[in-house]
C-alpha cells in the first residue's frame, strides 16, 4: 500500500512554520551578534578612556609633552635667546642665569651681591633670612607723590644709582638690599613669568625699585619698575608688542602697585607653551615673548580675541593611538598648565569621538603634581 | 512524538543554551576585565589624592604641633610649633614656644617617618554632633519668643553622650577627647600615605592605594608588631601589596604663606589713576561699595606654610 504524501495544506503549514523558526533564530543571531560587536566597541571605548585618564595622569608629573628628556627635537622649551639673555620655561639654568658672588661649594653664605640661581636658595632655607625680606611701599601707586619717602634707597635692582625724578633729586646711594630684586629679576629672564613664580615663594611681592630712567615707560618716578604694575607696559622696552597679551599685569581695576599675585592676574592667566599645531612656527624670539605675558581669560575677555587662541596655543591636543584601527574611537588627551588668580592649575582632558555616530564626549579634570621645578630638578635643569 | 524528533528538539534547545551560555560568559570575562583595568584607574587616582592628603599633613604637622602625651585620656596640654624650619631662629622644628623640640627621636626628626593609613574613625577626636540648628526661631506669631535668636539651648553639643536635656554631666569628658579610634569598616583598605623627612624641608611622600596600610614590606610590618592586622599572615600582606598602587614624590615645605593683598579703590573713586590715596578694599570684601568692584582676596587662613615644589620620583628612593 503506498504510503501517503503530506498535503498541501500540510506542506505550507509546515513551510511557514519552518520559515518562522529560521527567521527568528536568524534575527536572534544576528541580534546576539550585534551586541557582542557592539559591547567589543564600548569595551573598546572605555578601555581607551582608561587608557587617556592613566595618560592625562602620568603627563601632569612627566611634562613629556613640554620637553621629553629623551628626544632632543622635542626639546625647544630649552632654548635661550642669546640677544636678550632670556631663557624659556626648561632651559638649563647654567646657560640663562651665570652665578656670581657665590659657589656651588658654599651654598650656606649668603650675601646680598650673590647672583644666579643657587639649588639651596635662600628662601627654603631660613625665613629669618633678611635678604628674603621684602622692602618697599606696598600701597605707593606708580606715579606716586612721594609722601611717604624714597624706598628705592633702602632695597633696588641696582646696587648704585643715581636717585633723581621731578619731585625733586636725591643723589647717588649706595643700595643695602639688592638680592631680592635681583632673584625676581633674574628668574623672569631664566624662565619666563610662570617659571619665574612657580620658583618664587607664595608670598612674594611682585615688584621692586629701579633707576629712573627718565622716559616712560621704564621706570615712574618713584622708580618703581612699570613692568610689573602697568597693565599697558611694553615689556620690550617699546620695540616689540607682546602677542594677544599685555606683561604681567592685567588691567584690573588699574591697580598699580606693587602686590602679590590675586589682582594682577585675576581676569587673566600665564600659560606655559607646548607645541601645538597653532604655535608649530613660533621662533625663540615669539616663545620668549609668549612667556612674558598674560593672557586675558577672565572676565571681559573675548571669544575669538582671548580665549580660541589661548586654548589653540597653550592646550595640547594629542591623539592618544595616532596608527589606530578605523573603528576604533579617536581619544585626545590635553593639557594646559596655566596660573589665574594666584592658582597654579593642570587643566588635563580626555576628550573621544565615535567613528560611526560621530559624537564627541569629554572629561575635564585638575590635575595635581609635579610641579615645574620638580620637572626640571627632574632632568638636571637647575645644576649649576 | 517520535524518537527522532525529540532528539532532534533536544539537540536545538541544548545548542541555543550552549549559545546564550556562551554569550553570557564571554560578557561576565570581559566585564571582570574591564572592572579589574577600571580598578587601576581608581587606584591611581586615589594614590593621587593620598599626595594632597601628605602635603596637607606636612603642613600642619609642622605648625599645628603635637600632644606632648597622647596617652592621656585628656590629650591637652598641646604644644604649637613653629614651622618645620623654625620661622623665629632658622633652626630645625618643630619647637615649642620656649624653643625645645617636640620630638626625640623618630618623626618628625629628621630621618623619621609618620604612616598614615587613611581610613575613617568611628568618632574623631572632639567630635560634635551634627545638629544644624539648636535653636531655631520661633515662628508663631501667638507667642512672645516669636522672631527672636534665643541661645536657650546649648550648641554645638558632643557627639558622646552628656544627659542633656535632663541633668548635664561631664562623665565621658574622656571618651570626648579621645574620640573611637576603631576603623569605619567600609572605609579600611582603601589608602594610606607617608611621609619621611630626609632633611630640615624636604620629604619623600609615598602615596599607596591598597590594603597595606602603608607599611614598606613584611619585615616592617614585624618590626612594629603590626602583625595582627594581617592575621599574622605575611602571605596576606603580600597580595595585598601585589594588587596595591604607589607613587613616590618629593616636596619641599616652605614658611611663606600668602601675602595680604588688596584691592584700590581706584574704580570707585572715579579711576584718575594718577594719585596716591592709600584707600584699599580690606581683605574678603563683600559690602563695601555696592555696583562697583569689591574685588580683594577671600579666605586666606593658611598659617601653616606652603608647599613650595613637588617632584616626582619614578623609582623609590633609597628612604622612604
Amino acid at each position: 500500500m503506498p504510503e501517503r504524501a503530506f498535503t498541501l495544506i500540510e506542506v505550507m503549514i509546515a513551510s511557514a512554520l519552518g520559515l518562522t523558526v529560521c527567521l527568528t533564530a536568524f534575527a536572534g543571531l544576528r541580534a546576539a551578534a550585534q551586541s557582542v560587536s557592539l559591547a567589543e566597541r564600548l569595551a573598546t571605548e572605555n578601555a581607551l578612556i582608561r587608557a587617556g585618564m592613566n595618560a592625562a595622569y602620568h603627563e601632569v608629573d612627566a611634562w613629556r609633552t613640554y620637553d621629553d628628556p629623551a628626544d632632543a627635537t622635542r626639546q625647544r622649551l630649552r632654548q635661550y635667546d642669546a640677544t636678550r639673555r632670556m631663557g624659556l620655561p626648561f632651559t638649563p639654568l647654567k646657560t640663562s642665569w651665570t652665578p656670581s658672588g657665590w659657589s656651588s661649594a658654599d651654598r650656606t653664605t649668603w650675601d646680598e651681591d650673590d647672583r644666579g640661581w643657587n639649588s639651596g636658595e635662600a628662601w627654603s632655607m631660613d625665613a629669618t633670612n633678611a635678604r628674603t625680606w621684602w622692602r618697599g611701599n606696598h600701597a605707593e601707586r606708580l606715579r606716586t607723590d612721594l609722601r611717604y619717602g624714597r624706598y628705592a634707597i633702602f632695597s633696588n635692582l641696582e646696587p648704585s644709582l643715581n636717585v633723581v625724578s621731578p619731585a625733586g633729586d636725591y643723589g647717588q646711594v649706595d643700595v643695602a638690599h639688592t638680592w631680592l630684586p635681583n632673584q625676581l629679576a633674574g628668574l623672569r629672564d631664566a624662565l619666563g613669568y610662570y617659571g619665574m613664580i612657580d620658583y618664587m615663594p607664595a608670598n612674594a611681592i611682585y615688584g621692586f625699585y629701579q633707576a629712573y630712567s627718565g622716559a616712560y615707560p621704564w621706570t615712574s618716578w618713584s622708580s618703581v619698575s612699570c613692568e610689573w604694575v602697568q597693565p599697558d607696559y611694553d615689556w620690550d622696552w617699546g620695540t616689540r608688542r607682546s602677542y594677544n597679551g599685555d606683561t604681567f599685569s592685567n588691567n584690573d581695576g588699574y591697580t598699580c602697585h606693587m602686590r602679590s599675585l590675586y589682582s594682577l592676574n585675576y581676569a587673566s592667566s600665564y600659560a606655559l607653551y607646548p607645541p601645538t599645531a597653532a604655535n608649530a612656527g613660533w621662533d625663540v624670539d615669539l616663545l620668549v615673548r609668549e612667556h612674558r605675558c598674560q593672557k586675558y581669560t577672565g572676565y571681559g575677555s573675548d571669544r575669538d580675541r582671548d580665549m580660541l587662541p589661548f586654548i589653540a596655543t597653550a592646550m595640547t591636543a594629542d591623539a592618544l593611538v595616532p596608527l589606530k584601527p578605523t573603528a576604533w574611537p579617536q581619544v585626545k588627551v590635553s593639557i594646559c598648565r596655566s596660573i589665574k588668580i594666584r592658582r597654579f592649575n593642570n587643566l588635563c582632558k580626555v576628550t573621544w569621538t565615535s567613528p560611526i555616530t560621530g559624537d564627541t564626549a569629554e572629561l575635564s579634570f585638575s590635575g595635581f603634581g609635579t610641579t615645574l621645578r620638580g620637572a626640571r630638578q627632574d632632568r638636571g635643569l637647575d645644576l649649576p | 512524538m517520535s524518537a527522532p524528533r525529540r532528539g532532534t528538539v533536544i539537540i536545538l534547545v541544548a545548542g541555543a543554551a550552549a549559545l546564550m551560555a556562551t554569550l553570557v560568559l564571554a560578557f561576565l570575562v570581559r566585564m571582570r576585565s574591564d572592572g579589574e583595568e577600571s580598578n587601576q584607574v581608581v587606584r591611581d587616582t586615589q594614590a593621587r589624592i593620598m599626595l594632597l592628603a601628605a602635603c596637607g599633613y606636612v603642613l600642619e604637622a609642622g605648625r599645628l604641633g603635637y600632644d606632648r602625651d597622647p596617652q592621656l585620656p585628656d590629650p591637652a596640654p598641646h604644644e604649637e610649633g613653629y614651622g618645620w624650619i623654625d620661622v623665629r631662629d632658622g633652626s630645625t622644628g618643630p619647637k615649642d614656644r620656649d624653643g625645645n623640640a617636640l620630638y626625640a627621636t623618630g618623626w618628625p626628626a629628621v630621618g623619621g617617618t609618620a604612616i598614615c593609613p587613611m581610613h575613617l574613625w568611628r568618632r574623631p577626636p572632639w567630635a560634635i554632633r551634627t545638629t544644624v540648628v539648636y535653636n531655631p526661631i520661633d515662628l508663631d506669631r501667638n507667642r512672645p519668643d516669636w522672631g527672636f535668636p534665643y541661645l536657650t539651648r546649648p550648641d554645638p553639643q558632643p557627639a558622646v553622650d552628656n544627659n542633656w536635656p535632663t541633668l548635664v554631666d561631664d562623665s565621658r569628658y574622656g571618651d570626648f577627647a579621645a574620640g573611637d579610634a576603631r576603623p569605619r569598616p567600609t572605609s579600611t583598605g582603601m589608602s594610606w600615605f607617608r611621609v619621611h623627612r630626609e632633611s630640615a624641608a624636604r620629604f619623600v611622600v609615598t602615596c599607596g592605594a591598597g590594603a597595606t596600610n602603608g607599611y614598606a614590606d613584611w619585615s616592617e610590618v614585624q618590626a612594629l608588631g603590626r602583625a595582627a592586622e594581617f592575621g599574622g599572615d605575611e602571605q596576606a600582606f603580600a597580595e595585598a601589596r601585589a594588587a596595591e598602587q604607589r607613587l613616590w614624590y618629593r616636596i619641599e615645605w616652605s614658611a611663606a604663606v600668602a601675602p595680604s593683598d588688596y584691592h584700590y579703590y581706584d574704580n570707585e573713586l572715579g579711576g584718575s589713576h594718577s594719585v596716591d590715596q592709600y584707600f584699599f578694599h580690606p581683605m574678603n570684601s563683600s559690602q563695601t561699595s555696592p555696583s562697583r568692584s569689591t574685588r580683594s582676596m577671600m579666605r586666606c587662613p593658611n598659617f601653616v606654610g606652603t608647599i613650595r615644589w613637588v617632584q616626582r620620583l619614578w623609582e623609590p628612593p633609597g628612604a622612604w
